[in-house]
Formats: C-alpha cells, sequence, structure tokens
C-alpha cells in the first residue's frame, strides 16, 4: 500500500504544482489591472501618479479623522491620459465616482462628504480601464471643502479671549470654527465683534455655555464683513466659549482672516468690579465719577439724624444719561429718579430721609447695565434741612438781652438758632425776628427752660419778619428763644437775620 | 319859572361837578393799584426773550405791565425774581383784552421769586405780563425785581423753524446748533435721481436729543430718525430711497420738538449710499470690453457700472467679475440690445466674485456688460472690481472663422483657440487620389475633429475623433474630382467645446 501510494501522491503534487503555477500566472495578470501603491494621501497636498497599459488604475489611501466634505481632482500632466477617480470605502465599493471632464483632461469628485471618519481608497484609472487606450502621468489633490463639525480642529480650544483685547485668526476650510474661552465674573452684559480682514470670510460668532450649549449666535452682515452680537446678557459667572466661524459653517465657502473683539458692556450685579465704593459723601460736596460698563457708582452717605436732602447729578463729559438711586441701609431702593428731559442731569429733590444711619448714594446710567452711554459725571449731595436731634442744630449757649439785637444766618444746616434770655416774671416784651439778608421767612419761638414752647410767632404779610408781641413772662427764669424758618427743617428759605427782645411797646 | 329854572340848573351842575371830583378821586385811588405806564418814568416796558429786565413795585405803583410781542403761538417760561427789598412777586401773562391766560399763583416758597413755568401762547401777537406783588393794592411788599421770558420753544409755524438754512449736499457735513427758539433747521437737498440716502444728526455738543427728517418739496414728511435712545446723541435714517430727482429738505430737529427740552451743536450729514437710477451718475458707460482683457472699476454710491460690448457674431462667453478691494459683492448682468436683461451672475457663495458662465449671445450687436452689487441700489458692499469677458468661442458667422489658415500639400502645425475654433487650409486634389488625413493634438487639451469639405464647404466626409480623444482620422478617401477641396480642423463641441490647443495635420497617401 504505501508503495502503491507514491505514484499517487506524485500525481497530486504535481496537480497542486501546475495549480498553483495558473493560480500565480492569474495573479500576476490581475496585477496591472489592480492599484499600484497605495500610497497615503494628504489633504491639499498634490502627489504625482502615472497610468500605463500595465497599471491602468493606482489605488491611493486617505485617512480622515471625520466626515468631511472634500473634493477630489485629478488632472493630466503627460501623454493622452482620460483620468477618471473613484472613491472606495473599505470593503473598496465605490461611494463617489467621476468620469473624465468635457476638456478630457481632468476629472472631479466636486462636492462630495465622506460617510465618516476612517480610511479610504481614492482609484485613479483611465476610462474604460483595461480596456482603455489612454496613458499617462497625472496630479491628484484632495482638497478639503469643510472638516466635520466634531472634527477635532473645531472643537479643540484656541485659548483665551479677553476684554479689549482682540484675537487675530483664519478661519480655513479644516478649522471653520474656532473657539476661544472667556471667562466672566458675573452676570454681565457683552458686545462681541467679528471682522473679516482678509481672504472672502462671511464670519459668523456663537456664544456658548459651558456645556457647549448655543447662547446666541450673530450672523454676517449685509456688507458680509463683519458680524455683531450687540448686547449678550451672560446668565452668570463662569466660563463660556466664544466662537468665531463662517456662513453656513460646514456648508460654507468662504476663507479668511478675523479680528475678534469683546467688548464689556454692563458689568453683572455680581462682578466684583461693582463691588468697589468710589467714597463718601460730604454734604455740600462735588464729588466727581465715570459710568461705564462700571455702569453704576455706590457713594456712602452717613447722617447723624433724618435730614433732608437734594442729589444732584451732572454729566460733565461723554454722553452719559444719568440716574439716581437712593439706597436704605439694607441696600433696598427708598427713592429713585430718571434722567431730567435733558438727558444730561438728575435730581431726587428735597427727600426726607426717615432716619440717621447709613444710605447708598447709587449713580447710574440710563438703562442700567443694558444702557449704552457712558462719561464723567458730579455728583452733589445738599443738606437741605438738619433733622431733628442732628448736632448742627444744637444749642451753642447764645444769648440775648434786652435791647442788645443779635444776629446771624440761616441755612439749611443750621436751620434754628436759640438765644437763652434771662427774663423776670411778670415783665411784659417783645421779641421781633427781622430778615436782613436772602429769601429768610423767618420764624420766632419762646420757650422754657425744658424747651417747652410758651407762643410763637404769626407770619408777617411780608414774610420778612416775625414778631411775638406783649409776651408777659410767667416766671424768673432762663427762656429760650428759637429762630427759625418758616417750614422748620423742610422750609425752603435761607438767610440773615436780626433778632431782638424789648420792653412791650405801650 | 324862569328862575325856578335857574336854582334848578344850579343844583344839577353842582350836582354833576360834585359828582365829576368825586370820580376823580376814584380814579387817583385806582392809579396806585394799576400799571405805571400813566404815572412812571420813562421805563421802556418792552419785553425780549431771554434778555432780563428790572422793574420796581411800590406803594405807589403796585403793579408793572409788560409787553411781549410773538411771532408765534410759543412756549414759555416767565420768572420774576426779587433782587430787593421785601417784594413778593405775582407774574401773569394777558391777552390783548387784559384777560389772564396764565399766572405764577403768587410766589414761590421762597417767596422771593414767581415762575410761570412752561406755558403756551394762544398764537403770535401782543401780549402783556403783568408782574405785581402778592395781594396787590392790599399787599404790603415793596422792593426792585428782574424778569426774563425764557423760549422753550418757538412754534412750528415760526419763521426760525419754516426757514431753510441753505443746502446740504452728500458727503460734506453741516455744523448748527439747536435751540429753544430755533429747534427745526432745513436745509435744501438736490437730488440727481431717485438716489438713496443716509441721514444722519450727531450731537457735538449741549443737550440735544437729535431727530432727522426728509421732507418732499411740498413739505410732508417722507422719514423721520428718532434719537437712538441707546446713547442719546445720534439719529439716523439709514437707507432712504427718494422717490424721484428734484429738491427735498433735510430737517434736523429734537426729540418731541415743540415739547422738547434738549439744545445743542450737532453734525449732520447726508450720504449717498446708491444714485438713482436715472441719475447721470450711473448713465456714463464706462468703457469698452475688449476680449480676454482685464478691465478694473469700482462701486460704491455708483452701484453699478456698465461696460459696452460689441461683437461680430453669437459668441460664447463667459463674464467674471472679482472683488479687488473693499467689501464688494459683485455682480454680472447682461444687457441686450434695447437694455433688456438677457442673463444675470448673482455672487458667489465666497461673495467675491460673480460669473456669467458659457452664454451664447443670440447674435452680433452691441450689448452691455453691467458690473453690479449685492442688493442693487440699495446693497451695502463697496469696493474695486476686475472684470474679464472671456471669448470661449466665436459665434459660427464671426469672421476669425472665415478666415483660411493657408495651403496644406503634406503637413501643417495649427491652433485651435476660443476665437479660432475651427480652422481651414486648402488642399489641392487630385480625382481618384486616395489620401489620408491626420491629426494629432500636440498640446494643451484639445481634442480635435476634422472634416474635407469641398470648394463650395460642402462636407463630403468627417474623420472621427479616436478613443484618446487627442486625434482624429480619415483614412482612404479617395477624391471625387480635381480642385481645392477644405480640410477643416475644429475641436470637440465646436464653439461651445471646451478644448483648445495645438495640433498637427497630415495629408497624403495611405501608408502601406
Amino acid at each position: 500500500m504505501h508503495h502503491a501510494n507514491k505514484p499517487f501522491i506524485k500525481t497530486g503534487f504535481l496537480i497542486l504544482f501546475l495549480f498553483s503555477l495558473t493560480a500565480l500566472v492569474v495573479a500576476q495578470d490581475a496585477t496591472p489591472s489592480a492599484s499600484g501603491d497605495s500610497q497615503a494621501l494628504t489633504y491639499s497636498v498634490a502627489t504625482a501618479g502615472e497610468i500605463s497599459d500595465s497599471a491602468f488604475s493606482q489605488t491611493w489611501t486617505l485617512t480622515t479623522a471625520s466626515a468631511d466634505r472634500i473634493n477630489v481632482h485629478v488632472e493630466r500632466t503627460d501623454g493622452n491620459l482620460l483620468p477618471a477617480v473613484s472613491i472606495l470605502d473599505a470593503t473598496d465599493k465605490p461611494i463617489s465616482q467621476s468620469n473624465v471632464d468635457q476638456t478630457g483632461a481632468a476629472a472631479e469628485i466636486e462636492n462630495f462628504t465622506l460617510p465618516g471618519a476612517g480610511d479610504y481608497k481614492v482609484l485613479v484609472q483611465r476610462v474604460n480601464a483595461d480596456k482603455g487606450v489612454t496613458t499617462g502621468k497625472y496630479n491628484l489633490l484632495i482638497t478639503p471643502l469643510a472638516t466635520a463639525a466634531d472634527n477635532p480642529n473645531n472643537t479643540v480650544v484656541l485659548g483665551d479671549v479677553e476684554y479689549d483685547k482682540p484675537i487675530n485668526g483664519e478661519i480655513t476650510a479644516t478649522q471653520w470654527y474656532q473657539r476661544y474661552t472667556f471667562t466672566a465674573n458675573g452676570q454681565d452684559v457683552i458686545r462681541i465683534n467679528a471682522k473679516r480682514t482678509g481672504g472672502t470670510l462671511f464670519p459668523e460668532i456663537e456664544v456658548l455655555d459651558a456645556n457647549g450649549a448655543s447662547l446666541n449666535k450673530a450672523y454676517t452682515s449685509d456688507s458680509g464683513g463683519t458680524a455683531t452680537l450687540e448686547k449678550v446678557k451672560l446668565p452668570s459667572a463662569g466660563q463660556y466659549t466664544i466662537a468665531v466661524t463662517r456662513a453656513s459653517r460646514f456648508g460654507g465657502a468662504t476663507a479668511g482672516t478675523y479680528q475678534l473683539d469683546v467688548m464689556l458692556v454692563g458689568a453683572g450685579e455680581d462682578n466684583p468690579m461693582l463691588a468697589a465704593a468710589p467714597g463718601s459723601v460730604t454734604y455740600d460736596t462735588e464729588l466727581k465719577g465715570s459710568i461705564n460698563a462700571l455702569w453704576y457708582q455706590d457713594w456712602t452717605l452717613t447722617t447723624q439724624s433724618a435730614d433732608l436732602i437734594t442729589i444732584t447729578v451732572m454729566r460733565t463729559s461723554g454722553d452719559l444719561i444719568p440716574q439716581i438711586a437712593l439706597l436704605g441701609g439694607s441696600g433696598q431702593e427708598v427713592s429713585r429718579t430718571n434722567a431730567s428731559p435733558t438727558g444730561d442731569s438728575a435730581a431726587i429733590r428735597r427727600y426726607q430721609l426717615r432716619t440717621d444711619g447709613t444710605f447708598t448714594v447709587r449713580v447710574w446710567r440710563s438703562q442700567g447695565k443694558n444702557g449704552l452711554t457712558s462719561g464723567d459725571y458730579s455728583l452733589k449731595v445738599e443738606l437741605v434741612g438738619s433733622g431733628e436731634g442732628s448736632s448742627n442744630l444744637a444749642d451753642k449757649g447764645n444769648t440775648i438781652a434786652s435791647g442788645q439785637p443779635q444776629s446771624g444766618t440761616i441755612t439749611g444746616v443750621r436751620w434754628m438758632e436759640t438765644f437763652t434770655y434771662k427774663g423776670t416774671q411778670g415783665d411784659k416784651i417783645d421779641i421781633v425776628l427781622d430778615r436782613t439778608e436772602g429769601t429768610l421767612i423767618p420764624h420766632i419761638e419762646i420757650q422754657d427752660s425744658n424747651g417747652q414752647r410758651l407762643r410763637s410767632s404769626a407770619l408777617s404779610d411780608s414774610r420778612d419778619s416775625a414778631s411775638i408781641t406783649s409776651y408777659t413772662l410767667p416766671g424768673n427764669a432762663d427762656y429760650k428763644i428759637v429762630v427759625s424758618r418758616d417750614g422748620g427743617q423742610t422750609g425752603y428759605t435761607t438767610g440773615g437775620y436780626s433778632v431782638s427782645v424789648s420792653p412791650a411797646a405801650k | 319859572m324862569h328862575s325856578t329854572n335857574r336854582r334848578l340848573f344850579t343844583l344839577i351842575f353842582f350836582l354833576v361837578c360834585a359828582l365829576s371830583f368825586s370820580t376823580t378821586a376814584f380814579a387817583q385811588d385806582a392809579t396806585a393799584e394799576a400799571t405805571p405806564e400813566a404815572t412812571t418814568a420813562p421805563v421802556d416796558l418792552n419785553l425780549t426773550y431771554s434778555i432780563a429786565a428790572s422793574g420796581e413795585i411800590s406803594n405807589s405803583t403796585v403793579s408793572q405791565t409788560w409787553t411781549l410781542t410773538t411771532a408765534s403761538a410759543d412756549r414759555l417760561m416767565v420768572r420774576v425774581e426779587r433782587t430787593s427789598g421785601n417784594l413778593l412777586p405775582d407774574v401773569s401773562i394777558l391777552d390783548a383784552s387784559d384777560k389772564q391766560l396764565a399766572t405764577s399763583y403768587g410766589s414761590d416758597q421762597t417767596g422771593a421769586a414767581a415762575q410761570i413755568d412752561n406755558y403756551t401762547l394762544p398764537g403770535a401777537g401782543t401780549y402783556k405780563v403783568l408782574v405785581q406783588r402778592v395781594d396787590g393794592g392790599t399787599g404790603v411788599t415793596a422792593g426792585q425785581y428782574s424778569i426774563t421770558v425764557t423760549p422753550r420753544a418757538t412754534a412750528a409755524d415760526n419763521p426760525n423753524n419754516t426757514v431753510s438754512l441753505g443746502d446740504i449736499t452728500a458727503g460734506t457735513p453741516i455744523n448748527g446748533e439747536l435751540t429753544g427758539t430755533q429747534w427745526y433747521q432745513r436745509y435744501t437737498f438736490n437730488a440727481a435721481g431717485e438716489d438713496v440716502i443716509r441721514v444722519t444728526g450727531k450731537r457735538t455738543g449741549g443737550t440735544l436729543f437729535p431727530e432727522v427728517e426728509i421732507l418732499d418739496s411740498n413739505g410732508t414728511s417722507l422719514n423721520i430718525g428718532y434719537t437712538d435712545y441707546g446713547n442719546g446723541d445720534i439719529a439716523q435714517i439709514n437707507a432712504f430711497a427718494l422717490p424721484q430727482a428734484g429738491t427735498y429738505t433735510i430737517a434736523m430737529t429734537r426729540a418731541q420738538r415743540f415739547g422738547g427740552e434738549t439744545a445743542g451743536t450737532y453734525e449732520l450729514n447726508v450720504t449717498l449710499l446708491g444714485a438713482g437710477d436715472s441719475n447721470p451718475l450711473l448713465a456714463t458707460p464706462k468703457g469698452d470690453v475688449k476680449y480676454d482683457t482685464a478691465l478694473t472699476g469700482d462701486i460704491g454710491a455708483q452701484w453699478y457700472q456698465d461696460w459696452k460690448l460689441t461683437t461680430t457674431a453669437g459668441d460664447v462667453l463667459t463674464i467674471k467679475a472679482n472683488r479687488t478691494s473693499g467689501n464688494l459683492q459683485p455682480e454680472v448682468i447682461l444687457l441686450g440690445g434695447s437694455g433688456q436683461e438677457v442673463t444675470h451672475g448673482y455672487t458667489s457663495n465666497t461673495g467675491d466674485s460673480a460669473i456669467i458662465s458659457r452664454y451664447t449671445l443670440s447674435g452680433p450687436g452691441n450689448y452691455v456688460v453691467r458690473v453690479s452689487r449685492a442688493q442693487g441700489k440699495t446693497g451695502y458692499s463697496t469696493g474695486g472690481y476686475s472684470l474679464l469677458v472671456s471669448l470661449v468661442g466665436s459665434g459660427k458667422d464671426s469672421p476669425a472663422l472665415k478666415e483660411s489658415s493657408g495651403a496644406i500639400e503634406n503637413t501643417q502645425t495649427g491652433t485651435i483657440t476660443g476665437e479660432k475654433w475651427s480652422n481651414i487650409w486648402t488642399y489641392q486634389g487630385t480625382k481618384g487620389d486616395v489620401i489620408d488625413i491626420t491629426v494629432a493634438r500636440t498640446s494643451d487639451t484639445l481634442n480635435p475633429h476634422v472634416d474635407i469639405q469641398d470648394s463650395n464647404g460642402q462636407v463630403l466626409t468627417s474623420g472621427y475623433p479616436n478613443a484618446s480623444r487627442d486625434g482624429a482620422e480619415i483614412n482612404n478617401y479617395t477624391l471625387p474630382g480635381t480642385g481645392e477641396f477644405k480640410i477643416v480642423v475644429y475641436r470637440d463641441g465646436n464653439e461651445t467645446g471646451y478644448t483648445t490647443g495645438d495640433y498637427s495635420l497630415k495629408v497624403g497617401p495611405p501608408a502601406q
């Protein structure tokens, strides 16, 4: 059996050898019709190849990181090659192809979006392939029209953008969405502008939150050269992404350089920039400040009593349309006023504080955080009338005697003056108070030594004098003669006076 | 009876005298309360806007009447302020019949002043301004005062507000000032066509909240630009298309106009954004088109430029405009012999070019190549451009195609271009001769065809292009007669073909 098998083995071996030889010949036939070297292609870099009768097709490899939109162009550089080009997937299935164009010198897959990231084959061959008759050299160029939105180029953060520090960049097909990190210190209102500085770019801008959700977009202006978000109200302090892109984005066709600007329009209420108080208020003293993105300034007003005040703010430069608010001890708004009809001033007039304590005078602009006006201002808080109990009104120990007139001045700060008069029981006296200057409408009162009112003057018809006549003193004591103005703390008048005490006229 | 009458007459006379005496005494009393014109020194009691005047009230002159003459129903403020004494002033405005129109209701809370804050007179005319002391004749105060009448706003029909202050031209700013007495300032603007203009009023000083307005020649408002309350210092009519050529009024005013409170200096600008179609600015052709020669121009307010194209045949053209500066978004338009639009190339996706590709003219004649911008007259883009009109293929009747390329005996070389996409060669043949005609591309992309024609141009036979599209052959053709034949080399697609290049042409007996 062993011997009998030997010829059989020899025969089988011969058959196998012949079979393998046939297969080798077939493989050699097949080789010219298949691809040549499967070389890698790089975007935007031209590659040279050659089609001959023995190699009528060549296969190139293209590896992409995302589902890009591309252009494939093959152009004859020599010979009479009529080129055709195809894109094949990993299973060698054609997913896009182009025959030779009308010049016969080129073939182009013009605008094809790859189905995903991965390896593709680009097959260049001649028209009619193995049955074709043309040959020659060619150039192959893959031009990316747009990388996919999830391509790392379009998702990477390129750096930080800060207020008033322009960023210069360039949008290309491979990087058409450029991200910058922006850190907001509060619920700021910001303005973002992107401007083409070169190329064909139709700019667009977008603001994204920390999760990448879109908050706002600005489209290309009519002139095509800019995109602006005038007022973006950021919802909170934190990190945002500001992106510059192009019109139609993945489907867009423009590219070019740009300048990106971010400007603070109005700091958020929680922005620490607003926290710093510029100073303290001193009555009747002009204060100066500025409003801009820091759209309000708080001045501290400390009072000893429930004063009557007038707060006035005047624009001194820029286009500031000022407003004023008065805040109470807990920051609550107790009074506010808008700008005057002329837009350059605002006033809270004759506001009666309810108590002594610490208040805030807030100077701000029309429309507050969202406003666009800015400029310098002057602020003045006038003491119209010191509150009861104020040290401004304290008794200075002035005395007055019969036949010895005294003079003085009534002001908002000191709208009341007290004179001590030593009287004798039964004396009948006249007390006369005359205005000597200003607008003072005088008022006079005689009080006992405890400050209890004994009698008040009547206002004269001419309102420039007041008098108490034929008043009989009830005892031997010190009396208080109180000189003040009509209306007391809330009165309108001020000025000089002369006061006298004399025996009652017969 | 006579004596009785005389007594009666004497009694009546006495009574009349007594009565008149008593009346005289009343009049004197009344004089003290009334105006001083009849009794005091010659004081000028005429008031002029914004000029303070002085007066005095005394026990003998408890009131003074001033005269104010106005040209219109102005809105004004009257303020009287004590300057000496203890006068508690009061002021009223009276009409011509002494009827009180407005009053301060005594003095203010300081007692030193009286003010009619904001009163609009019922019309132009003469008014009396009565200054007196509180309680008039029974009052007790006296003193000197100053009186000022401040116009808050003259009426809209006041000559100050209706007069034209001059001309304004596009591109030349006007500087002016609005006041209470002249809060509507008019400028004459002459438009050469249905122009699109921008009008901008900007505050340069004061408190002015500016407004701008365009009026037609009848004074009818066409458009208003209100104060931008974002910053309060600018007003703009961004793009307004005037209905026709003619005279318009461009007015600078303030927010709320007659009722407004602001005043200040301004700069007023008119910008021509797009000339109207009838504007002569657009009428002048920019120049003549020469095929395949770059031309340059600019688009701005002149938002299109016309180039004249004269053709001798129904040529196939490609017209392309490229932006060379600015932000121009170009368009190209081809107009026919009567100015009708025959085709339009819109701005490309990249925004910087426009193309009319491979358009076949209907025939010879005069055409206009118009370079315009996106959105035309109302567009915003401007800038320079280059224009290129390429001849893709001469029309079939073009003289260039009828010219002979010369005679051929054996071999010739030639060139196919867009202008001459067909070359005619003459060949002297003898009846019965058998020939091969071979054309082979020697450069570029040419996909050649070849015909042999009789002397009248009738095609005798055509050669077929080869599979590689770089050559064509007529093989073993037997000449039907003796004489001149035409061998025509042309490209695939003729005048609409895509290929060009050099070739070699060979005529001779068939190869053995």
